[in-house]
């Protein structure tokens, strides 16, 4: 077995890491913010992730679940947590790309929070049943063409990241599609497979079951467990950010404790169950320290700005 | 057929491992002591416990999972019958007459007819799954959201004959429910609704603050005025068991509660609830004593214990067959499997044998196991009606309040739990009843979501909700129960208006 | 003059909901029949609420006289207290303290309640919970203030 010989490394190495850090942290448990209910491919990995973490930073991490109103009352528990490194938020982008241009108040501010390290990405792809007659993402762009506003698709709700990734899919296709929003995907499923409606722009790890045909992924690069998927940019219609996420802290945490969490954060990344796990759910990405996620966060929120404005998107 | 029994066989292998059966033990167990604690479910009990199955087989793991599930359903009936507690949805039924029965002192009774309900239930669900998983899974593919609205519709119409009192008034507390559930987030798009600023709202009124303010707690308040005695209900305990009477009110009930719940489980999206409310208003309606249901009639126990029970099972169906997981338990399932590298679907069954017939078989067996370990502590929960009231009502105070806020972390939830109880009472000092209203609440967003779903699909053409063959047969159901239900007030009128 | 009361301040409070429905939903997108939006179904369930309000309260000033049951103000005071003693101290001064503080408040709901029994049940269930949920659960519940 690798597992307990690994646990042993990490314990060993834990302890290094304790001694060489100046002040005690952790001196209470930590705990990880995921803002989805338990269950949910997020939280499956944050649970993966909190497994390891805890012995990588020498101190008992506990995931939360706190979810409702699209992960914002998570983020604002954070936010407004005291900044001591014990209160953490593990989750995807949206909450600080795509609410603050959706909404005029959020329960917290962009800038009241850290970026840590990039952990996860959870692409979408274009899903059509098997024996559907679309069979490449061309003859779906051509039936849009013909028949704008006709062809359906299903997706998790408007408003929401895999509708702005799409619709700007379809801006540069020019043509439109007919958005049907579906509150969990269990109930798009038998309709995509029973013909109800064209095609599904879901998220990895909820089209594995019941088998479906991937037109598309929409992503830069090629998935490694998707190998022979094109892509949405191979195509022509590049969609540039879908969710990614990962650790965030208070923005006010002391710097020694964040470049702690990042460290530790990394090797724990580098776990191999943590690994496994994210295979497993389609969740895998490559790994960004604070600086790169910043980096990625930024032109993401440059890019849901965009989407937001063409949609003409608002809360009232 | 043969095949069948080939596969129970084999499952029975599985199941009856010794490390299986210890495992599903454990999960039943927990899964009971869970469900008696309000608020706190199956859901976070296996998540906590997901890291723990990495190292299981995959059999092992399920079962253990599956355990949980069913046993936190059984733990959730005792709290309903005994404090009007509903834990979950699928409860709330439960309440009327099983917490109606307790106040009549058939406490003992009522969670006996229970138990034994849910096992005949979770009996002809497994069998049912053996033999017909496959057609069963069907149903739930060929609903489309038109069928949904209108099957919900037919639940909203329902849901007047639960009222005793005044049947507008009733029909005032549906509507208003409605409303209630329509607060938050519009379940298709970022607006928000009703939410006045608050974030806890922004994802509607939680179930648990909501059914807890106005059934348990309201009740506390209404009690305690009331209470003459040192105990909570007052009355005497009475006998632990069911009487012959009983047996014979609540047979018919069972098996009907199980059909109903078995059929209506395998669909997605609410599946438990429809049963054990579905399985309730049949019962009133071809009762000859229907003005019984509502003050502790044994069949209004029998009929939606069994139907949740066997809608709990039946939910196995989407996922073992088709890969669609109906509830968040069964995305919990799922997750399990794919961390086990098992993809579940349409070929499960001859790729893991194992893992499909084993957790159908232990189905049973967790049943099984679920009524001996039941029927007994019926004794130590009876007994916890005679603690002196004054130690009762601040204990179940206490794990409301630890329910509301464990169920999303927030103490925002609490106050909204104070709110709903305050409500609760004014309700009950005005004569409106809660369980209409809770209907409408549970019923109403959902019905939202169907109906402009179904819209979306068809582009705007109403004409889906007729042409739809299952849709067309609910709307006609819901035009034969309104005339049903108008008929006799109707005559009536017109019988005083003759005489006088 | 009004004979039901039950049906005639019940009546009145539906109304009065419907017209906060109203209010607060009257900025949202309506919508079509054909394409209903936010506010559609919240509102035709609105004006149902204001119709049947009114019904109940028309037959509140026509029906069989029915007065309202006393409302006891000292039980119903303390239980909503206690729930909101619960909700203050919970983050503030953690869960064994809110547990303690929400059985002692609820303990003045009946005369002769307050007494050394209570306070010992109160700091026995305070133990229990901490080490039920926090411990046995671990929901993560603050422990010490």
């Amino acid at each position: 077995m690798i597992a307990p010989r690994l646990l042993g490394l990490a314990l060993t190495a834990s302890v290094w890491a304790g001694t060489a850090a100046a002040e005690k942290f952790p001196s209470r448990p930590i705990q990880l913010i995921v803002p989805f209910t338990a269950g949910n491919v997020v939280d499956i990995n944050a649970r993966a992730f909190a497994e390891v973490f805890r012995s990588e930073i020498g101190g008992t991490v506990v995931v939360v679940n706190r979810d409702g109103a699209a992960g914002m009352i998570a983020m604002g528990a954070v936010a407004n947590a005291a900044p001591d490194g014990h209160t953490l938020f593990f989750g995807p982008n949206g909450q600080l790309t795509l609410q603050p241009h959706l909404r005029k108040s959020l329960p917290y501010k962009v800038e009241q929070i850290a970026p840590i390290c990039l952990t996860f990405e959870s692409p979408f792809a274009i899903a059509v049943r098997p024996d559907s007659p679309h069979k490449t993402f061309a003859d779906l762009v051509e039936a849009g063409r013909k028949n704008p506003g006709k062809v359906s698709y299903g997706l998790s709700g408007i408003g929401s990241v895999p509708h702005l990734l799409f619709h700007m899919v379809a801006v540069r296709a020019k043509t439109e599609f007919n958005a049907v929003a579906y509150k969990n995907y269990s109930l798009l499923a038998p309709d995509i497979l029973e013909g109800r409606i064209d095609f599904g722009v879901m998220a990895f790890g909820s089209f594995q079951s019941p088998p479906m045909k991937l037109l598309a992924v929409l992503r830069e690069k090629r998935h490694p467990r998707y190998k022979d998927v094109p892509t949405s940019t191979e195509l022509g219609f590049p969609a540039e950010s879908g969710a990614f996420g990962g650790l965030y802290a208070p923005a006010a945490t002391p710097k020694p404790i964040l470049a702690q969490l990042e460290a530790a954060c990394e090797r724990t990344f580098k776990a191999a169950s943590v690994q496994k796990m994210l295979d497993d759910t389609g969740a895998g990405t490559e790994y960004e320290g604070s600086a790169g996620f910043a980096r990625r966060l930024a032109a993401d929120s440059a890019n849901k700005a965009e989407a937001v404005r063409l949609l003409d998107l608002k809360v009232q | 057929m043969e095949q069948v029994f080939d596969g129970l066989l084999l499952g029975a292998g599985v199941a009856l491992q010794p490390t299986n059966l210890l495992y599903c033990f454990l999960g039943v167990l927990l899964g009971t002591l869970v469900g008696v604690l309000p608020g706190i479910g199956p859901v976070p009990t296996i998540a906590l416990l997901l890291p723990v199955t990495y190292g299981l087989p995959p059999s092992t793991a399920l079962i253990t999972a599956a355990g949980i599930y069913y046993g936190a359903q059984y733990g959730g009936s005792t709290t309903s019958i005994l404090c009007n507690l509903p834990g979950e949805a699928s409860s709330l039924i439960t309440c009327i007459d099983g917490h109606g029965m307790a106040r009549k002192g058939e406490a003992g009774a009522a969670l006996a007819i229970a138990a034994v309900g849910s096992f005949v239930a979770g009996t002809a669900a497994t069998v049912a799954i053996a033999f017909v998983g496959p057609p069963l899974a069907k149903v739930a593919s060929a609903f489309s959201a038109a069928d949904y609205f209108s099957l919900i519709l037919l639940g909203l119409i329902g849901s007047v004959v639960l009222a005793r009192g005044s049947v507008v008034k009733a029909i005032a507390m549906i509507v208003l429910g409605a409303l209630f559930g329509m607060v938050g987030a519009d379940p298709t798009s970022v607006q928000e609704r009703l939410t006045f600023g608050i974030p806890a709202l922004q994802d509607g009124i939680g179930f648990v603050p909501i059914a807890m303010g106005l059934f348990g707690i309201a009740e506390i308040m209404v009690n305690i005025e009331r209470a003459t005695g040192r105990t909570m209900l007052g009355a005497t305990i009475g006998r632990l068991w069911p009487s012959r009477e009983h047996w014979r009110r609540s047979w018919r009930a069972i098996l009907r509660g199980s059909g109903i719940g078995t059929v209506l489980g395998v669909l997605p999206g609410g599946g438990a609830v429809l049963a054990s409310f579905a399985a309730y208003l049949a019962e009133k309606r071809v009762s000859r004593t229907p003005e019984r249901f509502g003050t502790g009639a044994v069949e209004g126990v029998a009929a939606p214990e069994s139907a949740n029970n066997a809608a709990a099972q039946s939910s196995f169906i989407p996922l073992l067959t088709l890969g669609i997981p109906a509830n968040p338990v069964m995305a919990l399932m799922l997750a399990i499997l794919l961390i086990q590298n098992i993809v579940p679907g349409p070929a499960l069954v001859t790729t893991r044998p194992d893992v499909f017939w084993g957790v159908i078989a232990s189905m049973w067996v967790g049943n099984l196991m679920l009524l001996v370990l039941n029927l007994p502590l019926i004794g130590l929960w009876v007994r916890l009606l005679g603690v002196p009231y004054r130690y009762l009502f601040p204990a179940i105070l206490v794990f409301c309040c630890i329910g509301a806020y464990s169920t999303g972390g927030n103490v925002s939830e609490i106050w909204i739990m104070l709110a709903f109880a305050a409500f609760g009472y004014a309700l009950l000092k005005l004569k409106f009843e809660p369980a209409p209203m809770l209907l409408g609440y549970v019923l109403a967003p959902l019905m939202e979501e169907h109906f402009r779903r179904a819209l979306g699909l068809s582009h705007g053409d109403f004409s889906v909700f007729v042409t739809s063959p299952i849709s067309a047969v609910f709307l006609a159901l819901c035009a034969a129960l309104i005339a049903a239900l108008a008929w006799p007030a109707w005559r009536r009128r017109r019988e005083t208006a003759f005489r006088e | 003059m009004a004979r039901n009361r039950t049906d005639l301040f019940g009546g009145l409070l539906l109304l009065a909901i419907a017209a906060v429905g109203f209010l607060f939903l009257a900025p949202l997108p309506f919508g079509s029949a054909a394409r209903p939006d936010a506010a559609f179904l919240p509102t035709i369930v609105c004006a149902l609420l204001g119709a049947l309000g009114l019904l109940v309260t028309l037959r509140g000033g026509l029906g069989l006289p029915d007065a309202i049951e006393r409302i006891h103000l000292r039980p119903a005071a303390c239980i909503l207290g206690a729930i909101a003693v619960f909700a203050l101290l919970l983050e503030r001064a953690g869960l064994p303290a809110a547990v303690a503080g929400a059985v002692m408040t609820a303990a003045g709901a009946r005369p002769g309640l307050l007494d050394w029994r209570s306070a010992a049940f109160a700091a026995l269930l305070a133990a229990g919970c901490t080490a039920a949920f926090r411990y046995g659960l671990n929901i993560p519940f603050r422990v010490l203030p």
